[in-house]
């Protein structure tokens, strides 16, 4: 579910600005580090410094794209990819910086710790917790997307950006707005898995193919798919773990290679490949 | 022969004279061998670098496949010259034939699997690939060594007669040889016929197909070729450090060509030499004493490369130059062609 | 008959989804033939040309070409079987030269392009063959100019230039006069009036001077169908074609 509301946002990223960014890691990231800091340092109460640490990094984000971003949109994936790693090296190198090489990990809010009883099973709370949040953002963004204005502007200029603009639909604004909530909700999915996926310096790198393979499979441009792919990656990860557990990672990479093949577009693809 | 013909038969861009500056890489070699002696070991893993990266400028700077993870076809070379030695054959030369050629098939299968795809999935595929080769290296670390790598590789005397030496001597000879030989290859191959239609395929693939040319086929041949080349390096890697571990695969190292490539300029065939000279020259200098500090202005030239300075090195010597010559050598039109009626197309 | 019709096509259909772009066409292209072939915006005019070179699949139908079914041919064999075309919009290699381009394709024609190592006599040959073209087409005095220098019409003049460079049999223009000021049109219509009489040219055209004055037959397409072919007296007479075209008398 992490990995979901992480990946969405890639999703929509790079599905709507048809942009490589390998560097959306660095924006969960962020999010986690700042939270941390939020709350250690300033002792905010867990959803303001979330929030907080959201809205820092999606103002972060606007300056990015604005700056770099934006120049590289006609440029071809290779150019755009080169930047997005630059980004990620210089990222991991101030985290590094700041933060030092340890890992750590987010402290799970009181409210939130325990176990919950779902029958035979018992469940962490905060797993519980992340799941409804992933599923909550899910709708949330499906009916956004979907049912507002805003959504069928994006969703009009994801199609055809000519098109959209010729109908007057501010594009440049548009994709700013978007590159920002993008990386919002990376800040949120790096912050609120800060439990589970320990914040490195490394973490945009060492998750890197995590991400990737979500937007792969799920396909770029939409919101549901990412979603699925999550689900179908962390499910077949953890059976495979019990299943066969040499094979692990390997399994990962295979399934991704052969999905790819079959499917190049994802599972519920909206942008047209060129 | 009407003479603007002619000068038009000569100018054609690819026309393969040597140039006088394309002596200066292997002055750069002598210069190191006989006044930088303790560098020599330092050299001839850039010099694998350089070829390294020149296999992956065919692919990517001249073909035009976008691709990442060129490094699983570097390992497989790295492996197979690793493996052939540990189990008893320790003849350099064979070894590293071997190591190409093994690269050479993965990347002939692999590329008719992946070169269907485009954009971000072909990007994407590689990168699978490569991590999916590291991984089954990993699983069959009892084979391959796994982490700590493959120990006890011994490589016998080049020709019977030069033995490897502690202070790389030979190793340096042995690379600046294989070094030349691929780069005669390359060179000769990127001015070649197929070697211009591979740049027409990168330019516009419609236009190819238009004109006969099979599209796939081409790329999946320059694929393999530049496979094989990667699979040279890797193994080359091996002999003369006499040892391969699961990094080969790393995605360090996929980045690192990556790097190279674009500090020095793709599709340019010197960019490869120029960029891992000073790609790893910098690391050297750079990396030592503090890794942060590396990483950070590395990411920081990669974004200024790519922004303001695309063509990497090279092309930025390519615009000063052109400010002091003119760049087009256009034919001297005195009088306006004669109009003859000609049947076109004989 | 059969060796009188350099293309044919049999029942050739194309359909996208719930729409069918082309439908049921069967067309014949004469040995030495200068057709036109036109009809108004959507009727599927370059989708059977893209059907013919083979960058389409059809969904029904076959190609020929002379006595040779040409339909699971992929796109570049049709162009070794001798069909070339020229496209609606500029296909061109940005950084290079315009003798180049047209290198390209004699190298290709000439079986070089897979020639990996050596190539300095091949160069020489495929150089002097390029150079012949660009002057037929009055183009040599650019030859070594970077193609983005030339102006419009004369990169279309090249377009057509790197299609004659294959030595076509059939030769399928795709509306080469537009965009191209008249001089420029005229000469490229006037060196196919010139080609050996065994090469057959179908062009696309909206321009109905240049139709008029360059075609020795007329095929009609309106809404992925011929509908009428012959003479273009016997078209300019035919009440039907005149009212198709009665909002397109921009060229009188």
């Amino acid at each position: 579910m992490v990995l979901y509301v992480i990946s969405v946002g890639l999703s929509i990223t790079m599905g709507l600005l048809g942009i490589a960014n390998l560097a959306h890691g660095a924006f969960a990231m962020a999010g986690g580090y700042l939270l941390i800091t939020l709350l250690s340092r300033l002792s905010l109460p867990f959803g303001v410094a979330l929030a907080s640490a959201a809205l820092i990094v999606a103002a972060a984000s606007i300056v990015l794209e604005r700056l770099l971003y934006a120049r590289v949109y006609k440029a071809g994936e290779f150019d755009q990819v080169l930047l997005s790693v630059g980004l990620i090296f210089v990222a991991s190198a101030i985290a590094q910086y700041v933060y030092g090489p340890i890992p750590v990990t987010v402290p799970v809010p009181k409210q939130l710790t325990g176990q919950i009883d779902f029958g035979p099973r018992s469940f962490p709370v905060y797993r519980v917790f992340l799941i409804g949040t992933g599923v909550a953002i899910f709708v949330a963004l499906l009916l956004v997307i979907e049912r507002t204005s805003v959504g069928m502007r994006i969703r009009a200029t994801v199609d055809n950006r000519a098109m959209a603009e010729a109908v007057g639909i501010n594009t440049k604004t548009l994709f700013s707005v978007v590159f920002a909530a993008g990386s919002a909700l990376a800040a949120v999915g790096g912050g609120l898995g800060g439990d589970m996926i320990a914040l490195t310096p490394g973490y945009p790198l060492e998750n890197l193919a995590y991400f990737l393979i979500v937007v792969s499979i799920g396909g770029l441009g939409t919101v549901g798919g990412p979603f699925v792919a999550a689900l179908l990656l962390g499910i077949g990860d953890s059976a495979c773990k019990i299943v066969a557990p040499q094979f692990g990672a390997f399994f990962i990479y295979l399934s991704l290679f052969g999905f790819l093949l079959l499917r190049p577009g994802g599972l519920m693809n909206r942008v047209q490949e060129q | 022969m009407d003479s603007r013909k002619a000068q038009a038969a000569a100018f054609t861009v690819g026309s393969d004279s040597f140039k006088a500056w394309e002596v200066l890489p292997w002055v750069a070699f002598a210069v190191t061998w006989f006044l930088l002696p303790t560098y020599l070991p330092f050299a001839a893993q850039i010099i694998v670098m350089i070829l390294f990266a020149l296999s992956y400028d065919l692919v990517v700077g001249y073909a035009g496949i976008v691709i990442l993870g060129h490094t699983a076809f570097y390992g497989v070379g790295a492996y197979t010259a690793g493996l052939l030695a540990v189990n008893g054959w320790h003849e350099p030369i064979s070894g590293l034939v071997a190591g190409g050629f093994s690269a050479g098939l993965v990347g002939f299968v692999a590329g008719v699997v992946i070169l269907r795809t485009r954009g971000l999935t072909l990007l994407m595929l590689g990168l699978a690939l490569t991590l999916l080769f590291g991984e089954l290296a990993n699983r069959f670390a009892g084979i391959t060594g796994g982490h700590d790598g493959l120990q006890g590789i011994e490589i016998a005397p080049i020709f019977g007669r030069f033995e490897f030496d502690m202070f790389g001597h030979v190793a340096f000879l042995y690379s600046v040889a294989v070094l030349f030989l691929a780069w005669l290859f390359v060179r000769t191959l990127v001015y070649s016929p197929f070697g211009r239609s591979l740049v027409g395929i990168r330019l516009n693939e419609v236009r190819m197909q238009a004109i006969g040319v099979p599209v796939r086929t081409r790329k999946l041949i320059a694929f393999a070729v530049s496979a094989a080349l990667a699979g040279i390096a890797g193994g080359l890697s091996t002999q003369i450090t006499q040892f391969v571990s699961l990094s080969v695969f790393g995605l360090e190292m996929a980045g690192a060509v990556l790097i190279v490539l674009v500090m020095g300029g793709r599709g340019r065939l010197y960019g490869a030499f120029v960029g891992a000279a000073t790609y790893m020259i910098l690391q050297d200098v750079l990396a030592k004493d503090d890794p942060v500090f590396w990483l950070f202005w590395i990411g920081l030239i990669l974004i200024a490369v790519v922004l303001f300075a695309p063509g990497g090195l090279l092309g930025l010597i390519e615009r000063i130059a052109s400010l002091w010559r003119p760049t087009s050598k256009m034919v001297d039109v005195r009088r306006p062609a004669k109009i003859e009626y000609k049947k076109a197309g004989q | 008959m059969t060796d009188s019709i350099a293309l044919r096509t049999r029942e050739l259909t194309k359909s996208f989804s719930s729409t069918t772009v082309v439908s049921n066409v069967d067309f014949e292209l004469k040995v030495g033939a200068r057709q036109a072939l036109i009809g108004p915006n959507g009727a599927g005019k370059t989708t059977l040309i893209n059907l013919l070179t083979g960058n389409l699949v059809p969904t029904k139908g076959s190609v020929w070409i002379s006595d040779r079914d040409v339909t699971q041919l992929p796109s570049h064999r049709r162009v070794k079987a001798g069909l070339a075309r020229t496209f609606q919009i500029n296909q061109l290699l940005r950084e290079l030269s315009v003798i180049e381009h047209v290198q390209l394709a004699v190298a290709e024609r000439l079986g070089f392009g897979s020639i990996m190592l050596g190539g300095r006599r091949t160069r020489r040959e495929t150089a002097e063959q390029a150079y012949d073209i660009l002057e037929s087409l009055k183009l040599e005095d650019a030859a070594v100019s970077p193609i983005a220098r030339l102006s419009y019409g004369r990169q279309r003049l090249v377009e057509v230039a790197i299609a004659l460079a294959l030595q076509p049999t059939v030769l399928l223009l795709d509306e080469p006069a537009a965009g191209v000021p008249p001089a420029d049109s005229h000469a490229i219509f006037e060196l196919i009036e010139r080609l050996p009489s065994n090469v057959s040219v179908l062009f696309i055209e909206h321009d109905m001077k240049l139709v008029a004055r360059f075609a020795q037959r007329i095929s009609v397409l309106v809404a992925g169908q011929i509908m009428v072919e012959g003479t273009p007296q016997d078209i300019a007479s035919n009440s039907f074609v005149r009212d198709i075209y009665l909002g397109h008398r921009h060229h009188g």
